[in-house]
């Protein structure tokens, strides 16, 4: 009863915020209750920032999916206004990490996120029938607030063996792959195991993606009937597939410290989903031919489309850390498998690979210089023979589940530091099939604990042409930043960078009239709250 | 007008911004000389007092005790302390881990 009176007295001290470390003496096990928060927001000024999380892409106009954003920027770099416009939105989001204990083995987490972008939500529901409202993710933000906008990110439970180098962690965790998020990067549910010695590390893991039983209403059929116990399509006379439908990833990978300064690494990952076409139509990205000539629509082609698929990735990697601060990696990855063809209705054969090195070289006692490069193969022709883009996991709704942050530009790719949205000339390293060769030069520059600055510059070419682009240079980023730690737990940046888009956008605005899309330039001013 | 009232609107932001700078006490991070004792707050969470601790602080905190080695804590007490190192930069690459919210 005691106990049970200091426990409650810990339950409520523990609202206060922060991290608060509640215990007694008396007690044999201290109940450890811990807050942690990180709030970021963004004030962003760009024609290409609309609040929405959708890729350049190869699509008509350079972008299929531009209508979801706060600004409806489907025209932004099109050829009607051959001018881009403009826009300001503002975002924010709140991190909330609990971890909770009550011996030293045990552990539960939970990190729900709230964010919204200012303006979103509430009454604009019904506006003209518009649904001008975001998928929930944005929401919130509207005048009178109200929105549902609390997101679980992190729900598992973190299990130590008393006296073995062995660790579970069951439930809905972040996972990055080996190679800089490039394969999967998200929070997923599943299983991890994994034991760590000084030298040694040895993971293994299973996470479902997706997981749903199939039935009639869900294969968007609206009526059916039942023959010999099953439910049968009356359009067709066929049978429903009425099964589950699952989506795994599997991985096993491990690291071995063979130095204090070299660490060489193997993985192996397997993707197994038998999700099919009912949920993600297969008719894969189309593009028209630049110029208005005759439309040369490329459909059937699937890059972005995971069903019915079995794909592994066998990779190796090494680092090598050296002086005050210096780091050179590598990595290489294989990925093959099977994947489903939807003009061929056949099976492919994929063979693919990804390569990667970066390095980060210290110059003088303040400044750091860092470059990157990555190769992913291509398909040019990917409805004929084997399958050699490289692809990683994407979801059932088609878009990549990997995020390639560590260039640390602010358009090319996903940038470190954000909030809500997410819109970047390549998504993914896969670029919808045509495999990119990518590199990345920066330099980044402490002033004072307090002030620093980076610049950064990248570029990237596809490698192959399914889409038949008039060029293969995608583009030049030349970006900025200048941070200020006002206090310890706090940092405002100004960002701001461009994109100016090569050759393989030439022509593709959005009317295929032979114009060019207009460079994308974003500016932010983005503040981080941590504590 | 509209642009004058977003741009005040910033400069008001970055005026607080320093506002704060001015104000706020000497960061709390400091490098304390570490005392040649056990951190029992941090070890055991016990006599912590009212003491709340930023992620960072706790992460530095920990740093600091590890470095002590041998000569202050146990094998057993500096793997917990490895292990509570390993928990908060878990959290911290957590609640960093995606920049955007899908």
């Amino acid at each position: 009863m005691k106990r049970m009176k200091k426990m409650n007295r810990c339950a409520l001290v523990m609202g206060v915020g922060g991290t608060l470390v509640a215990g007694s003496a008396n007690l044999a096990l201290a109940v450890e209750n811990e807050f942690h928060i990180a709030y970021t927001a963004r004030a962003i000024a760009s024609n290409f920032d609309d609040g929405s999380c959708t890729s350049l892409g190869s699509g008509i106009g350079g972008y299929a999916n531009g209508v979801n954003g706060v600004f409806n920027k489907s025209k932004s770099l099109s050829s009607l206004a051959h001018k881009s416009h403009d826009g300001f939105l503002v975002e924010n989001k709140a991190a909330i990490n609990y971890s909770g204990k009550v011996d030293d083995d045990l552990k539960l987490v939970a990190q729900f996120n709230i964010s919204y972008l200012f303006g979103q939500g509430q009454y604009m529901e019904g506006y003209q029938n518009a649904n001008l409202k975001q998928s929930g993710y944005a929401d919130g933000g509207g005048l009178g607030g109200g929105e549902v906008n609390i997101r679980t990110k992190a729900l598992y439970v973190d299990y130590r063996l008393e006296d073995v180098p062995v660790r579970f962690k069951v439930g809905l965790q972040p996972f990055t792959d080996a190679y800089k998020g490039t394969i999967l990067s998200n929070v997923a549910a599943g299983i991890v195991s994994s034991y760590e010695t000084d030298k040694f590390e040895l993971q293994a893991g299973w996470f479902r993606l997706h997981a749903v039983e199939l039935d009639y209403a869900k294969s968007g059929s609206g009526s059916y009937s039942i023959q010999d116990g099953k439910y049968v399509d009356p359009g067709t006379g066929q049978a429903f597939d009425d099964s589950w439908r699952t989506d795994d990833f599997y991985l096993l990978q491990g690291k071995y410290k063979a130095t204090n300064a070299l660490t060489l690494g193997a993985s192996f990952y397997a993707w197994q989903s038998d999700w099919k076409s009912t949920f993600n139509s297969g008719t894969g990205v189309g593009s028209t031919s630049p110029n208005g000539a005759a439309t040369t629509t490329v459909t059937g082609l699937t890059p972005l489309n995971q069903d019915d698929l079995e794909l592994y990735y066998a990779g190796g990697n090494a680092e090598y850390k050296f002086g005050k601060g210096g780091v050179v990696d590598g990595s290489f990855v294989y990925n093959f498998g099977k994947r489903v063809n939807h003009i061929l209705k056949a099976k492919q054969d994929v063979r693919a690979f990804e390569t990667q090195a970066s390095a980060k070289i210290p110059v003088g006692p303040n400044g750091v210089a860092h470059t990157a490069f990555i190769y992913t193969s291509g398909d040019g022709t990917p409805n004929h023979g084997s399958r050699n883009d490289f692809g990683g996991v994407v979801n059932v709704d088609g878009m990549p589940e990997s995020y390639f942050t560590s260039p640390n530009t602010l358009l090319m790719f996903t940038s470190q530091i954000g909030a809500v949205s997410n819109r970047n000339v390549l998504h993914s390293v896969a670029n919808e099939g045509t495999g990119i060769t990518a590199g990345f030069i920066g330099y980044d520059h402490d002033f004072s604990k307090k002030l620093s600055a980076t610049t950064n510059v990248g570029f990237a070419a596809a490698n192959k042409n399914p889409f038949q682009r008039l060029g293969s240079y995608i583009g030049t980023e030349l970006s900025g930043e200048v941070g200020y730690k006002f206090k310890p737990t706090a940092t405002v940046r100004l960002q701001g960078g461009t994109v100016l888009l090569g050759s393989y956008y030439k022509g593709t605005a959005l009317e295929g009239d032979g114009s060019n899309p207009a460079n994308p330039y974003t500016a932010r001013i983005v503040l981080s709250y941590l504590f | 007008m509209k642009k004058i009232i977003v741009v005040a609107t910033l400069f008001l932001v970055f005026g607080a911004v320093l506002h704060a700078e001015e104000k706020s006490p000497q960061s709390a991070v400091a490098a304390e000389v570490a005392a040649p004792e056990k951190d029992e707050c941090i070890l055991n969470a016990k006599d912590c007092g009212e003491q709340a601790l930023s992620l960072q602080s706790k992460i530095d905190r920990l740093k600091q005790e590890i470095a002590k080695g041998k000569k202050v804590y146990s094998s057993k007490e500096l793997r917990k302390l490895r292990n509570k190192l390993e928990d908060a930069n878990d959290i911290l690459d957590e609640l960093l881990f995606h920049p955007t919210n899908k």
